[in-house]
């Protein structure tokens, strides 16, 4: 015999079940918006029926088996990878675009418009070799030169520091992001040791991964217990479980001072794990700054020591109006090394500029205008160390090489948006919010509520009159 | 697909940025005029600009290298011209003597003459331009025939360069008109003196020399003027080859970093003609009712 206390439970589990999914669309409302949010769905299910003796099974109510989140192992690794290599290049983007502008920023004199202007000032001084005027000429426009090597070292040494001011608030926040995760690692593992879905909490941990990714290489391996441990840089583990490591940004002695990024692990031991960092916006803000820039600064060097060192050769070859010889006329540089920021005039004849050297002779002063001759012809002179090619042009296939790696990063760029959107669509499509499809769920259970509360009140109305005839 | 609300705002937003950005490059070379505004946009067409750039520079300083020894080479021309004029009366005063009987006041009327053109010849030949003697070789700050008229120049001459490779003697060697003090030069100053005292001492068989060494001094003066006419036809080809050059590489630069404003005109309105079709869709899309509005 069934009770009619039967009929109103399952009303009551209709009507239990109803809110609780009311609810899941309230809060997929209200997070619709909310990144790295995915929407939730409530299961339900018949509960174990009721044996009637032989005559079969009276239902009795539904419940609720989990509160799950919309969720796609394969695109969620897809759009992890492609965040990585599309902030990669973004990451790359703003300093070449300041490194390009050093180059040639359409305004400013460039080193091949200071080239110009020397070896055209040395033609202009062959003329009147005597002529004071342009003499003064000729040394301004050596200084002018030195200048713009100096500036260029120095600017891009600037781009350098600036790489690294970023790389240092970088590398904190891979550290807040280990520590995020490896905090929703233990709330995911204590709340789904009893079989629920910890949906926020994974939310949370998906969205601290995702950021993680566009900053670092990483891996993620997934563990049985519902944690993930994060491999960073090919082979360091940044979170294992509820304990992470760290990395620091420290000043690299063996680099100019510049930053490498260490590898702290949960013992204190720190590893450089600079060069294995190849991926996200730290991948490629390191690659900027030690080989874009460092091969270009190695490059400018080379153009500025070989420079050096030939017009010193020939200028010390001549005579001054004072009938000296063997002066240089830039101070030497030792090597190529920081070549670019040494450049300079020579004090004492940037004081004096009768003692530019512009006569083979002592004899044949003030006419003889042989050396400055030479030194004029050299604009025209073709270097192995430069790759075969004269100073303007050697310029002028560094500046196009710059142009080609911004092009490409460019390009790459675009390209690796267009494939993260696309992802990101993907992973939208299936984990994100519909408003239509929550309206309809809306309006869904509140009927299903309805009908449920319809279901209580008739029970209740049986009751009454059951109660009525007792009376 | 499942077109969830984010992405009915996402995708607009991506596809309207990528459009605007475009617009934006199309825009900065119609308004700049040029399709090269950074190394980037063009790497090969860069390399070859900034070539052509400095080559172009060179060129202009070239020209005015040409202009320079152009006017060096003319001014000297017309100086040895003014030579020719004197010798050529010292000539008929040496005909003069050989060819007449003459009294010792004649002669010494006539011995002042020479000496006064010689003295004429001096300064010609100590003519200075742009504050250096022409003649003088190396030596340019001081006048190569001293009172005496004895030379103290050198025998150097001054080279510019007047295109890539190509130098040009932009004075004569000094003292190569008028006598260098050497053996492969007539003394021109001296040949004035041996005549004048030649016919002050009524010295026929001298004055005949001298008149003969007077002959290979004039010789001597036509060959330099000769040898300028060499010089300035050299450098009228050096200058057509410079005026070529100067006209053909601001075309070339042109072609390479200018922007063909029939092409960027089209991709601009092809592009504006997009964004305007994004944006009317996008905005239809934005505007399109949901079950929201029907909802009571």
């Amino acid at each position: 015999m069934l009770g009619l206390r039967h009929a109103l439970f399952n009303g009551v589990s209709g009507m239990f079940g109803s809110q609780t999914s009311l609810a899941t669309v309230g809060h997929n409302i209200a997070n619709a918006d909310s990144e790295g949010y995915s929407r939730q769905r409530v299961g339900m299910s018949a509960q174990s029926p009721f044996r009637l003796g032989l005559k079969g099974y009276v239902g009795s109510g539904s419940q609720i088996d989990y509160i799950r989140r919309a969720h796609d192992n394969f695109i969620e690794a897809q759009s992890l990878r492609d965040r990585g290599l599309r902030s990669y290049y973004a990451g790359r983007e703003r300093p070449l675009d300041l490194l390009e502008r050093l180059y040639n920023d359409g305004s400013s004199p460039t080193l091949g418009d200071a080239y110009d202007e020397y070896f055209n000032q040395a033609r202009e001084l062959s003329q009147d070799p005597s002529s004071f005027g342009a003499r003064r000429s000729f040394l301004t426009a050596a200084e002018g030169l030195a200048l713009t090597f100096r500036n260029l070292a120095a600017d891009a040494n600037m781009v350098q520091v600036g790489i690294d001011d970023t790389v240092k608030v970088r590398a904190e926040r891979v550290n807040a992001l280990a520590q995020t995760i490896a905090a929703a690692n233990a709330t995911i593992v204590s709340t789904e040791l009893n079989a629920t879905d910890a949906n926020d909490a994974r939310d949370q941990r998906d969205a601290a991964v995702r950021e993680l990714g566009g900053l670092i290489n990483l891996k993620v391996l997934k563990d049985p217990d519902g944690s993930i441990t994060i491999d960073i840089a090919s082979g360091y583990n940044l979170v294992q479980g509820d304990v992470h490591a760290q990395i620091d940004a420290v000043p690299d002695p063996a680099n100019q001072g510049f930053l490498s990024v260490d590898f702290i692990n949960i013992h204190g031991t720190r590893t450089d794990i600079t060069a294995r960092i190849d991926e996200g916006e730290i991948g490629g803000l390191l690659n900027v700054r030690d080989t874009v820039i460092g091969n270009a600064l190695d490059e400018i060097n080379n153009l500025a020591f070989t420079f050096v060192t030939e017009a010193n050769n020939i200028h010390a070859a001549g005579f001054g109006l004072d009938g000296v010889d063997g002066r240089p006329l830039f101070v030497p540089v030792a090597g190529q090394a920081f070549a670019a920021a040494q450049v300079q005039v020579d004090a004492a004849i940037s004081a004096e500029p009768n003692l530019i050297a512009t006569s083979t002779d002592a004899a044949g002063l003030p006419g003889n205008n042989r050396n400055i001759l030479a030194m004029s012809e050299l604009q025209e002179q073709t270097f192995a160390v430069l790759g075969g090619h004269t100073f303007n042009r050697e310029y002028a296939e560094l500046m196009a090489d710059i142009g080609t790696t911004v092009a490409n990063n460019r390009q790459n760029s675009e390209f690796h948006q267009v494939r993260f959107d696309q992802t990101e669509s993907l992973r939208e499509s299936i984990e994100g919010v519909s408003m239509d499809e929550e309206m309809l769920d809306l309006t869904r259970f509140q009927k299903h509520f309805q009908a449920n509360t319809k279901v209580i009140q008739t029970v209740s109305d049986l009751l009454d009159s059951v109660l009525r005839f007792m009376d | 697909m499942r077109i969830t609300d984010r992405m009915r705002y996402e995708n607009p937003r991506m596809r309207i940025l990528r459009l605007t950005n475009r617009q934006a490059q199309t825009t900065e070379e119609l308004s700049t005029g040029k399709r090269l505004n950074r190394p980037s946009d063009d790497p090969l067409s860069a390399l070859k600009a900034t070539i052509f750039e400095s080559q172009g520079r060179r060129v202009q300083q070239q020209k005015r290298n040409i202009d320079a020894a152009r006017n060096t080479l003319v001014i000297s021309e017309s100086v040895l011209g003014e030579a020719s004029t004197t010798l050529l009366r010292v000539k008929e005063l040496a005909i003069q003597s050989l060819s007449s009987v003459m009294s010792g006041t004649d002669r010494s009327f006539m011995g002042a003459e020479v000496s006064q053109l010689r003295e004429h010849l001096r300064s010609i030949a100590n003519t200075k331009s742009n504050h250096r003697y022409l003649f003088a070789g190396y030596q340019s700050d001081q006048p190569p025939y001293n009172a005496a008229g004895v030379f103290v120049g050198d025998t150097n001459f001054t080279e510019v360069e007047i295109g890539d490779g190509l130098r040009i003697e932009a004075t004569l060697a000094g003292g190569r008109p008028f006598g260098d003090g050497t053996a492969n030069t007539v003394d021109t100053f001296q040949v004035l003196t041996d005549l004048e005292a030649a016919i002050l001492a009524a010295d026929e068989n001298a004055t005949q020399d001298a008149f003969e060494a007077l002959e290979s001094s004039i010789e001597q003066i036509i060959t330099s003027r000769q040898q300028l006419g060499v010089q300035l036809t050299k450098l009228s080809s050096a200058e057509s080859i410079n005026e070529y050059l100067q006209e053909r590489i601001p075309q070339i630069l042109s072609e390479q970093r200018d922007t063909d404003f029939a092409e960027a005109v089209s991709e601009l309105t092809l592009v504006e003609n997009s964004l305007q079709a994004t944006l009317a869709a996008s905005s239809r899309m934005l505007n399109s009712s949901s079950l929201l509005d029907f909802l009571r």
